[in-house]
């Protein structure tokens, strides 16, 4: 049999030498980084309802099921983490300046006023305090409210846990006066998922 | 027998040029960076500077420093357009090509592959400083006395369990500061 070893087989022969080379180095790459490959950042987002703080002593609350949110319950089985966190919306202050917390209690909870939020012991500030001047309208911008998202451990164990959760608004407790109102609120919640 | 198979088989890359000259170049790239399944971050440009080292030539080691300037997302919610920024990344590391990347004799098309050090920062989120790796092919021609190179490639940040993924872009060009043209 005549053995072609010309020029061209040469190249081709190198050529394959040099992607079999890149494909050794790459295994230990991917063995190296595992199963993180498969996995991905999804955003999902849950709509509340409008609510009026008539006093400072006032608490308002909405139970949150994020299993109504199709895309949550596709990645929930692979939810490793939450890459970002924001609540945004519009709050209308209708009286001297104050500020505006949101808190949140694992179990479905009733409370009504913010001295109880603060009283339950299973209860944890999420995000806030987000400052409003005196008869202001202020839309919270995404960016300073992933800012202001300081209840990232409790909401992940919640979104890997039964996704069923109060969320109570009220306001700051430095605040002395308080009567506003938050409207086109929503959670807006990026999964770090596997896919 | 598998090693001594890998061994020789990086011997036949290596021997052929183990007595040339060592050259050393310079460069710099920009292209597109394109985030893979990542809804909080949008496509940004990608750029930075090389240091192509031929110890071999087929084979080039390359520090690099990268900067990715991601873009940022804009979505509705209940009626109403909000903003969220984008990652900016700085990376330094080293990239090894199975290649002369158009600065010393070798393929044109070679593969590739690197491992950085990332900082990923932006408003609001908590900065990102891990480890990156990309793999990719590349295509290099030279016009002396600069090479040119188009490279693309997917690459990752580990993030614990999960990882930050881009695709990208990109076209350099470069130049030999030390060694044999």
């Amino acid at each position: 049999m005549r053995m072609n070893v010309g020029p061209r087989y040469v190249a081709r022969t190198r050529g394959r030498r040099i992607v079999q080379a890149a494909v050794l180095c790459a295994l230990p790459l991917l063995a190296g980084t595992g199963c993180i490959v498969t996995s991905g950042q999804v955003m999902v987002s849950f709509e509340l309802a409008d609510v009026s703080i008539p006093t400072v002593a006032s608490a308002l609350r909405q139970d949150i099921d994020l299993n109504t949110i199709s895309e949550y319950q596709d990645y929930k089985q692979d939810l490793k983490g939450l890459a970002d966190l924001a609540i945004l919306g519009q709050v209308h202050n209708m009286g001297a300046a104050t500020s505006v917390e949101f808190w949140m209690t694992p179990g479905l909870t009733l409370h009504t006023t913010a001295a109880a939020v603060r009283g339950d012991a299973t209860a944890v500030p999420v995000w806030g305090p987000f400052a409003v001047a005196a008869g202001a309208t202020e839309q919270i911008d995404w960016d300073d409210s992933a800012a202001l998202f300081v209840g990232r451990a409790p909401l992940l164990a919640e979104a890997q846990g039964d996704g069923s959760f109060s969320l109570y608004i009220l306001p700051s407790s430095t605040a002395t006066t308080a009567t506003f109102d938050f409207n086109n609120g929503v959670i807006v919640l990026v999964l770090d998922a596997g896919i | 027998m598998k090693r001594w198979g890998f061994a020789l088989l990086a011997g036949a890359l290596v021997l052929p040029g183990g007595a040339r000259a060592v050259s050393v170049g310079a460069g710099i790239f920009a292209g597109p960076s394109i985030p893979v399944i990542q809804d909080d971050t949008g496509t940004g440009v990608q750029f930075g500077l090389r240091l192509p080292i031929h110890v071999i030539p087929a084979l080039t080691i390359e520090p690099f420093y990268a900067r990715s300037n991601l873009g940022d997302v804009t979505e509705t919610f209940n009626g109403t357009e909000y903003t969220r920024s984008g990652f900016d990344d700085d990376s330094f590391g080293v990239t090894l090509a199975m290649g002369g990347l158009g600065l010393s004799p070798g393929a044109p098309f070679y593969p590739y592959g690197s491992i950085a050090s990332h900082n990923m920062t932006r408003a609001g989120s908590e900065d990102i400083s891990e480890v990156g790796y990309e793999l990719g092919l590349g295509f290099s021609f030279r016009l002396s006395p600069l090479a040119f190179n188009v490279r693309a490639g997917g690459g990752l940040v580990a993030t614990g369990d999960t990882s930050r993924k881009f695709f990208n872009v990109n076209l350099g060009v470069a130049t030999k500061l030390y060694g044999k043209p």
